[in-house]
């Protein structure tokens, strides 16, 4: 293997695949950046160049643009709490309020270190446990996920403030029943549509993120005109005390080990993990907003190298992007597999070496950027928010091309505007959204399998351990308030 | 805007997916299984309902416990400005109803320069500067650059 690996090496460190890696991550970053436009964006759009390359430089140039485009999409969640994909949702929780308070430079700074730090101890888990990893991902089934995925949602709701426990599970269960319109994949049946083709599809992501957050805090934000935050940033912002590196290296740590794990699951990716690692941080960690950002920004770079797991090893697309990294490599004549490892290794490990190649030049990029890019916040409220308006109502309309949906999109984020004025937090609408297909796709399926048979859930032994400590968690906090 | 106007229009919907959940129609197979096409949503529903029902029994009885009843309607944490919100939606919705009528760069000129206005610029090399200069920037990216045409329905 070791041979291997320095094929690997020697494939990803030619003159042309470094320079095709670094022109990667800047597209991506670019296009990243742009609300609503995600990896998968990226990535297809970079198609058309990718065909010019050879199969090892075009997967290499798109390891570049999928990590450029993750650390777009953070950039503008952090900046203008529009975050293009779900991976980085979590990010703009406490990212957005540092901005706002006039830290933007260090919050994006703070991206920058995690995504490298993930990326890195992602590449390394990578490279020494890939084949391993991908043997294990295949015993996970519907029925674990089922679990894991009601898990994450059980962990919203109950580690939420106790005065934001009911609002939060109104808010989740409102990004269920969002989740849930549209033509059912299992049953093949219409639900919810109200006779609309044009719901017939089911509610765009994009559209309920960029209601929910972008739009929804452009009206927030008209409705209490405030100063902008005056924040003057330089390139000696960028080295972070040592102290908080102290405090935040544990934090980027458990964070990336578990976004990677998290991230080899095919179907969980980079959301959960992002989602996860933010919610450890917040319950057992200290707190603070500089880890609230640093926990979702490792975890879910760490996790987009453990989606390559399934997909390189297996041929099992663990997500949208990988499904459409898939695509890619199956136009090049290349069938990702455990073939593909033994057969091409100077793919296989190529891609894995550039993919940290591609971190190390995510940070070289975007570090010196991170000064001109803070400024954005400084612009002025009425500047800034037709700025957020109508980037929200493009970043829908150029996904969808549809009318109908700016129309839907007004609508929630009015809804969401004034969910938000009575206090209900926005997010676990969003993670109820984001799961609510997942859960039921993998909860019927697991049924499916058992005939109907409940006891199924039970009989394996990671569904149950997971279904108890869920139950555990639900019930410990009611114990202690009994006692207390 | 009042709680209780907000916790009955959840409840309200609440129900009202309730009664669209029990409208699927499946399949004779489909009804025999343990999860079919309805069940996920009707658990939705009740336990949206259950949950605003208990809101809102919670909120009536912290107002009661303080006794000041004239914070019945004030637990907004954020004040409403409900003229501009309204004035912002019109905009949005102007641009969105122009938009099978006039190109969407057009539209878009016209919905810039509206919002700043709204939002109290003045300034006009601003004014044109943003109006004018991010549509032509779209434009150039998105259909001359990118190639990318865009069938609006």
């Amino acid at each position: 293997m070791l041979n291997d690996i320095l094929i690997g090496i020697a494939t990803a460190l030619t003159l042309s695949n470094i320079l095709w890696v670094g022109f990667g991550c800047l597209a991506g970053t670019l296009i990243g950046m742009m609300p609503g436009l995600g990896p998968i964006t990226a990535i297809a759009l970079m198609i058309p160049v990718s065909y010019s390359l050879d199969p090892a430089g075009g997967l290499i140039m798109m390891a570049g643009v999928y990590y450029g485009a993750v650390f777009g999409g953070s950039t503008s969640s952090i900046l203008i709490n529009a975050p293009g994909v779900a991976s980085t949702v979590a990010t703009s929780f406490d990212g957005y309020p540092m901005a706002r308070s006039g830290q933007a430079g260090k919050a994006l700074a703070i991206a920058a270190y995690a995504s490298f730090f993930g990326g890195t101890v992602g590449a390394l888990i990578l490279l020494v446990f890939a084949s391993s990893l991908a043997s294990i991902a295949v015993h996970i089934q519907s029925a674990e996920y089922a679990a894991l995925i009601l898990f994450a949602m059980t962990c919203v709701v109950v580690f939420a403030q106790s005065s934001e426990r009911l609002p939060s599970l109104i808010t989740l269960l409102l990004g269920l029943m969002l989740g849930t319109v549209g033509t059912d994949q299992l049953g093949s049946v219409q639900r919810f549509t109200l006779g609309s083709l044009h719901l017939s599809d089911g509610i765009p992501f994009v559209l309920v993120v960029m209601a929910t957050f972008a739009l929804a805090e452009a009206f927030r934000l008209a409705m209490h005109a405030t100063a902008p935050p005056s924040s003057t940033f330089s390139m000696r912002d960028l080295l972070i005390p040592v102290s908080l590196v102290r405090r935040l290296l544990p934090v980027a740590s458990r964070s990336s080990v578990l976004g990677f794990f998290v991230g080899v699951l095919p179907g969980a990716g980079a959301t959960l993990a992002s989602f996860f690692a933010y919610d450890l941080e917040k319950r057992l960690g200290d707190g603070s907003r500089e880890a609230g950002v640093a926990a979702p920004e490792s975890a879910n770079n760490a996790a987009s190298t453990g989606s390559f797991v399934p997909l390189l090893s297996l041929g099992v697309p663990g997500s949208g992007t990988s499904a459409v990294l898939l695509g890619v490599m199956l136009a090049y004549g290349l069938q990702p597999g455990p073939g593909l490892v033994s057969d091409q290794p100077e793919i296989f490990w190529g891609v894995i070496v550039s993919m940290y190649l591609g971190n190390a030049f995510l940070l070289a990029l975007n570090l010196p950027l991170i000064p001109y890019i803070a400024r954005l916040v400084n612009l002025p409220t009425q500047v800034l928010i037709p700025l957020v308006i109508t980037f929200s109502l493009l970043g829908v309309l150029l996904t969808t091309f549809s009318t109908f949906d700016l129309g839907l999109m007004l609508l929630l984020a009015l809804g969401a505007t004034v969910l938000r004025s009575q206090g209900f937090p926005l997010a676990p609408l969003l993670l109820g959204f984001i799961l609510s297909g997942l859960f039921e796709e993998n909860l019927r399926r697991a049924l499916l399998l058992s005939d109907g048979q409940w006891q199924y859930l039970l009989e394996r032994p990671l569904t149950l351990g997971l279904l108890c400590i869920n139950l555990a968690i639900c019930v410990i906090p009611l114990w202690n308030r009994r006692e207390a | 805007m009042s709680f209780h106007l907000v916790a009955g229009a959840l409840l309200a919907l609440a129900l009202a997916y309730l009664g669209l959940a029990a409208e699927i129609v499946l399949d004779p197979w489909s009804a025999l299984d343990a999860v079919n096409s309805r069940t996920l949503p009707q658990i939705y529903g009740l336990m949206l309902c259950g949950a605003v029902g208990a809101l809102w029994l919670r909120r009536g009885r912290r107002q009661a416990s303080s006794g000041d009843q004239r914070n019945s309607d004030s637990p907004s944490p954020t004040p409403f400005r409900l003229g501009l919100l309204t004035g912002l939606s019109a905009l949005i919705l102007g641009f969105i109803l122009a938009l099978p009528w006039l190109n969407l760069w057009l539209a878009l000129v016209g919905l810039l320069f509206g919002l700043l206005w709204m939002m109290g610029e003045r300034r006009w090399p601003a004014l044109l500067l943003a109006s004018l200069g991010l549509p032509a920037a779209g434009f150039l990216l998105v259909e001359q650059l990118l190639q990318m045409s865009l069938p609006i329905s």
